[in-house]
């Protein structure tokens, strides 16, 4: 199973789940880290941590080691080009 | 209920609504845009979490507007979030729920706002929701449908431009008209249609996203935007070497500010307080009274406006990079290097601040919303060197640390290596402190690093004044009269018991031994030394120069000083060093002016050229009682340097870290430890230095 935290800088992944079920796992997911959702990793902080994520259309940082519990499908390829455009499930807009 | 023209005569009652939103949604500018400047600034009950209310009147009904904290969930992480929950269920103790509640959402950022906005509904309050940012959503493509939107949550949601005031009238409108809204369509549905397979924490986050997923569905419509301002921006900004660049820039710019710009603000305030000394010394007689108005108040007030130049001036900074989005931007920069100790990213400013000054930057603090790194910053912060130590350090170095060239560097000298290291041992401590600290006493589950980096945009010039005059209030009010209070009362200490016979006695004896060391002196420059001390005793200045020091010798901080003297001679000093730690409890920085008066030389200023020279002669000379054997060495100087490097001797942070914590624990326990640590330091460092020099 592959995480979020070897996830490459610049790609896009399909969340499988969010591991743990303490406060941390629970914000993860309040910020709309779910099942399902695509999270593209927009870089890392110059010494390597935290992440810098893109989901459902905003920008949110979190640590390698929390990355770790977001368990993803194999990489979906590059950050599309809709600005937002989050959910493989949504049919991208006109 | 009947709110309209008949309403006003009826209830003149207050309508109280809850303004409620993510942070990052420009809730503080739509705060301002409905109920301009804050009516009511204080403490919820219990917690250090500010209350803001502002009380405006729509259509003659009086509103009570109440700024919740920023929250992203109803399931609180934090105690600035749970006041926002308790207070919207009704649960805060002596406040009734709200009588209506505004949710801020982000046009920019929909779908993570809506996981709020969906919960908040869910209770059941009239509701309206403010769609706030749409011109930042335009400019990325993004447009949303605010009728359609208003239609599937089943609430009314007015747009707003906050800062332009668009929209502001009907949204005060949709506040008096608001009805508790029906339940939104098919929500129920999808939180029971989630997978039950899911750990239960997991099940609610899904089956509300899904909704989401399905309400903006043909609500938000998207253009194709290759790349928007947030990505080119954060492009540069989180660069491996441009953004390191431009963060290293800012934080010389906020730091140089409270370090440098402040510094004539101070001067200015100091010259202003010295004003107004002097015109009261000229209407009073001299005596008690006097002393106590011009010593005790006067001098006590100044030494809690002068530090509002700094306070202001960070918040400033604080609130301009918030406002644009850099101050979280500057955390993700930082955090991988405070991680390390236990902290987070959100310390790096406070931190930083705190070299010049600690008490802008436990206030600082404020802006970490973890309520354990937050307090961890704030009992680390007195441990960096604040500017108030360099003129001791600076001293003491140029006065008894040889200036001599390290490893045949000529630009290296000894003094800088000296200064450096205690600046280094600061921080080493605090990293030290953090370590134990927080496998100990703040020992528990890893805090939630999840922070978002919010959108660019141009911060409000009425934002940022308003934070800069909320943050010195907040100072002036509630730190400066205990601040002013505990002056007056270090003022008594040093000023009695007061004893004229014994004091005029002291002096006397002071002349037949400076006249019975100078004949037994051989050394030329201790012979011109102690002939130019016993010179100043005929001169009336040098006169009551001596008696000063005479009576603050035998005032209760005097006899304090002597009383501790077992303690500090394992640290090579005599009790006079002893007295000037203890007098320099009020403020550091009035350690110098303390050493002077208790060696006689009345008000030195030891900033200055002159009077640092003269001090520095003073203090080479002096001997331990009855004995020509010097006080001060070069471990002596050491350990004193030491000692105020670690020690917590400035009563204004710790009043602040009272005012700060809401508990008079921390303060007490941040005071003794740091004492502890300050003792051994210097111990260790006079005993070292001793083995070694001789």
């Amino acid at each position: 199973m592959t995480s979020l935290k070897e996830v490459a800088i610049g790609s896009t992944a399909k969340v499988e789940l969010i591991t743990g079920s303490d406060p941390t796992s629970e914000r993860l997911l309040e910020m709309g880290i779910t099942p399902g959702v695509l999270v593209t990793v927009i870089g890392a902080a110059p010494l390597g941590c935290p992440l810098e994520l893109e989901v459902r259309g905003y920008r949110l940082s979190i640590r390698r080691s929390d990355a770790a519990r977001v368990a993803v499908f194999p990489s979906v390829g590059q950050r599309s080009t809709w600005a937002g455009a989050t959910s493989v499930r949504r049919p991208l807009p006109r | 209920m009947n709110v309209t023209a008949a309403g006003v005569a009826e209830s003149p009652l207050p309508l109280t609504v809850a303004l409620l939103g993510n942070p990052n949604t420009g809730k503080s500018t739509l705060f301002s845009a409905l109920a301009g400047m804050p009516t009511r600034v204080g403490n919820y009950p219990g917690v250090t979490v500010e209350e803001k209310v502002g009380r405006f009147v729509h259509a003659g009904r009086p509103i009570d507007l109440v700024d919740l904290p920023g929250t992203y969930s109803l399931a609180p992480k934090s105690p600035d979030e749970k006041v926002a929950v308790d207070l919207l269920r009704g649960r805060l103790a002596g406040m009734p729920a709200p009588d209506r509640v505004v949710i801020v959402v982000d046009a920019t950022n929909l779908e993570r706002n809506l996981y709020l906005a969906s919960q908040v509904i869910e209770i059941g309050l009239p509701t309206v929701i403010a769609l706030t940012l749409g011109d930042a959503a335009a400019d990325r493509g993004i447009e949303v449908d605010a009728a359609e939107l208003s239609r599937r949550l089943g609430c009314e949601v007015v747009p707003v431009v906050a800062p332009r005031r668009q929209g502001i009238p009907r949204l005060a409108d949709a506040i008096l008209a608001a009805l508790p809204p029906r339940q939104p369509e098919g929500l129920a549905a999808a939180l029971a249609a989630v997978d039950p397979a899911q750990p239960p924490t997991a099940r609610e986050a899904i089956g509300r996203y899904a909704w989401i997923e399905r309400v903006i569905e043909g609500v938000v419509r998207r253009r194709l935007v290759a790349r928007t301002i947030d990505d080119r921006i954060d492009a540069v900004v989180t660069h491996r070497v441009w953004g390191t660049v431009l963060f290293a820039l800012t934080m010389l710019a906020v730091f140089t500010s409270i370090f440098w710009l402040s510094a004539p603000l101070m001067e200015g305030i100091s010259f202003g307080v010295d004003a107004v000394a002097e015109v009261v010394v000229g209407l009073l007689p001299e005596g008690a009274v006097r002393s106590l108005i011009v010593d005790g108040v006067i001098a006590g007030a100044g030494s809690v406006v002068v530090f509002v130049p700094q306070i202001a001036l960070l918040f400033f900074w604080i609130a301009l990079l918030e406002g644009c989005g850099y101050l979280s931007r500057a955390a993700f920069l930082m955090d991988r290097l405070l991680v390390g100790v236990g902290l987070s990213g959100k310390s790096f400013i406070p931190l930083l601040s705190s070299f010049a000054c600690a008490i802008p930057g436990i206030m600082a603090a404020r802006t970490i919303e973890n309520p354990r790194d937050r307090l961890l910053t704030i009992l680390l912060a007195p441990l960096m060197s604040c500017s108030a130590r360099l003129p001791v350090y600076l001293l003491m170095c140029s006065a008894f640390v040889p200036n001599v060239p390290l490893a045949g560097i000529p630009w290296l000298r000894l003094p800088a290596l000296v200064l450096a290291s205690l600046y280094a041992l600061g921080v080493i401590v605090a990293a030290l402190a953090a370590f134990v600290l927080t496998r100990t006493v703040f020992r528990g589950p890893p805090q939630p690093f999840v922070m978002e980096l919010p959108g660019w945009r141009w911060p409000q010039p009425r934002i940022v004044l308003e934070r800069v005059r909320e943050a010195t209030w907040s100072f002036l009010s509630g730190a400066g009269t205990t601040i002013l209070a505990m002056s007056v009362v270090l003022w008594a200490l040093s000023h009695y018991p007061r004893d004229e016979a014994a004091v005029e006695a002291e002096v006397a004896s002071e002349r037949t031994n400076l006249r019975a060391r100078l004949e037994g002196e051989a050394d030329e420059a201790t012979v011109a030394d102690l002939a130019a001390a016993l010179e100043a005793l005929d001169t009336p200045e040098g006169l009551d120069a001596a008696r000063r020091g005479a009576a603050q010798r035998r005032s209760f901080l005097g006899l304090a000083g002597r009383f501790i003297e077992p303690v500090v001679r394992p640290l090579g000093w005599d009790w006079r060093l002893g007295c000037a730690a203890i007098a320099s409890f009020p403020a550091r920085e009035v350690v110098l002016g303390t050493l002077g008066v208790i060696y006689n030389l009345g008000d030195v200023d030891a900033g200055s050229e002159e009077g640092g020279t003269v001090l520095v002669r003073r203090l080479r000379s002096a001997t331990w009682d009855g004995s020509r054997r010097k006080v001060f060495t070069l471990p002596v100087a050491l350990s004193i340097m030491v000692f105020f490097a670690l020690c917590a001797q400035c009563a204004s942070t710790l009043v602040v870290i009272g005012r700060e914590t809401g508990s008079w624990v921390w303060p007490l326990a941040s005071f003794s430890a740091m004492t502890v640590l300050a003792w051994l330091g210097a111990l260790v460092t006079y005993q070292v230095g001793t083995f070694l020099g001789g």
